[in-house]
């Protein structure tokens, strides 16, 4: 049954996947690019410098991409189910429901988690060539809330996409404008640093809005 | 699940509202704040400041109730106005007894400013270390850079990403034959190619004790600063001023700052001072050194003596009391993620108020008797009203069913 969900789910989302693939790795090839550009015309001796003495890591421009790929994916994922009425039929399968949405929604975190980490492990080793680890491990503690934000993201779309009514809806929206906002409130390296472990655990607890959205569409909630 | 799901909502409401709404009512209610700007004269031997009025007129005063015009304002701070005094042919040829031109005011005049974000932020371990002599007379881009580890310093060719093993052997001899115990303790450089000259870094080594390192045509330099008993370095500050009479500021354990000398000599000053939460603005020249040391409640000045550093005056503006604020009968508490004194996010709860306890009891006994009428007597829900006030009022009202 697992097999089952995993595919429908590929099914679904294929082509959005195929997709963030492409605008993932041409964000990825763009900054290694700019980096590697800046290195052949100044030196790696001044990327050094700059990331030593200005607030600069090199890869700010990718810092929306997870959340939006985050949210697009919950979008392309249940709004077809919740618009085409059919989420109300997989919830009637003989599977336990828990155990359904949970499975559709690691489908989902785990295509979040494969791409993000992709992406920070092709930086990392581009990186590494060039600069010592502090300022590498500086560089990717620095995105570490971006990609945090793409499990938000993805997490509370998810639980506004199922949830049944209107008002409760608009309520989760307001609160993931609030919930996202906080993963970008700095532009100072590694000021999430003490913070970043809570803020994800937060994120991915998001999950249970999730289970209570499901709970309620199932009870037949309306405003 | 569902009552799991349910916490975590009104558990996020609650920390997204006690943070913005605060934030909301103070971008409302955010009235600009100016404190006079003050320098210690070396004429009046006071302190003269300058401020702005409510009709955009410029006043400027001294402690002791004189006013000035500009002019006089200029010709009583003549290091500060030389440029204008010069321009009108009005600067002294003496003063307090010293001969003085352009050029020498110029050459000891200095300014720093430090706020607690220059020190409260992650950096990464690492300090490019530049050539204090080098053969041309501008100073050269670093080429390697320095970590600490227990073992004593490693040497990075920054260019190629390689240690220098050679190098990073001879600095650490060195230093242990100095005396230095790795690792570095605190740690201070300003490796940047646009000042005069280059100072290296002072540091601490792991017992606390404050050395000088830098690098002299391509050797080491290291040397050894005794620390007076009373001094206890927090946190360091490397000057490198034209003038070259200090190395470095030393910001004592005892929040006191303490200059360090180019002679190696240490002077405590009589300035107060803690570099985690407040900001230092120095104004020096070559009799007195204006320090400003605020923080939220005041402004602190002392006015040094540019030769002895001792205190010779010294002053304290307290800004307006505006705690009389409505925020605090409203919001029992509230949330704020980052903060101006640091680099860093993370949830900080502040300003606990009882007095925002009435408007709790008040919004209780509402969703009580709301509840009442749809026939429901939630006691928890009360209770929370009660202690987190508007902050949960706001998501039970906007979730509750109508009937």
């Amino acid at each position: 049954m697992n097999k089952a969900i995993f595919f429908k789910e590929w099914i679904k989302t294929r082509w959005y996947l195929l997709a963030a693939l492409v605008v993932f790795v041409s964000y990825t090839l763009y900054l290694v690019l700019r980096v590697g550009n800046a290195i052949e015309f100044k030196g790696a001796a001044h990327l050094w410098a700059v990331l030593l003495t200005r607030d600069a890591v090199f890869i700010e421009p990718v810092q929306y991409l997870p959340m939006v790929f985050g949210l697009l994916l919950g979008v392309v994922q249940f709004v077809p189910e919740v618009v085409q009425k059919r989420l109300k039929l997989t919830l009637h399968l003989p599977y336990p429901q828990p155990g359904m949405v949970l499975m559709m929604m690691l489908y989902g975190l785990g295509a979040l988690t494969v791409l993000s980490l992709a992406q920070l492990v092709a930086f990392w080793g581009f990186l590494q060539h060039y600069m010592a680890a502090e300022l590498t491990a500086h560089i990717l503690l620095t995105a570490l809330p971006w990609y945090a934000a793409g499990y938000a993201a993805y997490l509370l779309t998810y639980a506004v996409c199922v949830e049944p009514s209107w008002r409760m809806r608009s309520l989760l929206i307001l609160m993931g404008i609030g919930l996202l906002r906080v993963h970008f409130l700095l532009d100072v390296p590694q000021s999430y640093n003490s913070f970043i472990g809570s803020l994800f655990v937060f994120d991915l607890a998001a999950l249970l809005l999730v289970l209570r959205s499901m709970v309620r569409f199932k009870e037949g909630c309306q405003d | 699940m569902k009552l799991f799901g349910k916490i975590y909502f009104y558990a996020a409401a609650v920390v997204l509202l006690a943070w913005l709404l605060p934030w909301l009512y103070a971008l409302c209610t955010a009235e600009p704040k100016s404190t006079p700007f003050t320098l210690y004269s070396c004429v009046v031997d006071d302190f003269a400041s300058l401020t702005v009025d409510d009709d955009g007129r410029i006043i400027y005063f001294d402690r002791k109730g004189h006013h000035y015009n500009d002019a006089q304002f200029d010709s009583i701070l003549p290091m500060f106005y030389y440029r204008q005094l010069l321009s009108e042919g009005r600067m002294p040829d003496t003063l307090r007894g010293v001969a003085i031109d352009a050029d020498k005011i110029q050459h000891n005049n200095f300014n720093v400013r430090l706020s607690p974000l220059d020190i409260n932020k992650t950096l990464p371990k690492l300090y490019m270390m530049l050539e204090s002599m080098p053969k041309r007379v501008d100073l050269e881009e670093p080429v390697e850079a320095f970590r600490s580890t227990a073992e004593g310093l490693e040497f990075i060719d920054m260019e190629s990403n390689t240690l220098n093993a050679a190098r990073s052997r001879e600095f650490t001899d060195v230093m242990k034959r100095k005396g230095f115990v790795f690792p570095i303790g605190r740690i201070h450089g300003n490796p940047t190619t646009m000042k005069g000259y280059d100072e290296g870094y002072v540091m601490t080594d792991s017992h606390g004790a404050l050395f000088h390192v830098k690098q002299i045509s391509g050797k080491p330099y290291v040397r050894a600063v005794s620390l007076p008993d009373s001094v206890k370095v927090e946190q360091l500050m490397i000057t490198e001023f034209p003038n070259r009479r200090t190395l470095a500021y030393i910001f004592t354990a005892d929040n006191r700052l303490a200059i360090l000398d180019a002679d190696y000599n240490v002077h405590k000053t009589g300035v107060s001072f803690n570099p985690y939460r407040q900001s230092l603005t120095i104004v020096g020249d070559m009799f007195h050194y204006t320090v400003k040391v605020a923080d939220e409640k005041e402004e602190h000045y002392y006015a040094l003596d540019a030769s002895t550093y001792a205190t010779v005056d010294q002053m304290v503006n307290r800004y307006a009391d505006d705690s009389a604020s409505w925020s605090e009968y409203v919001f029992p508490f509230k949330v704020a993620f980052t903060s101006y004194n640091d680099g860093w996010v993370y949830p900080r709860v502040s300003d606990f108020s009882a007095k925002a306890l009435p408007l709790g009891l008040l919004l209780a006994a509402l969703l009580f008797f709301l509840d009442r009428r749809q026939g429901k007597k939630k006691y928890l829900e009360t209770l929370f009203v009660l202690l987190l006030g508007i902050y949960i009022f706001i998501p039970l009202v906007l979730i509750k069913k109508r009937n």
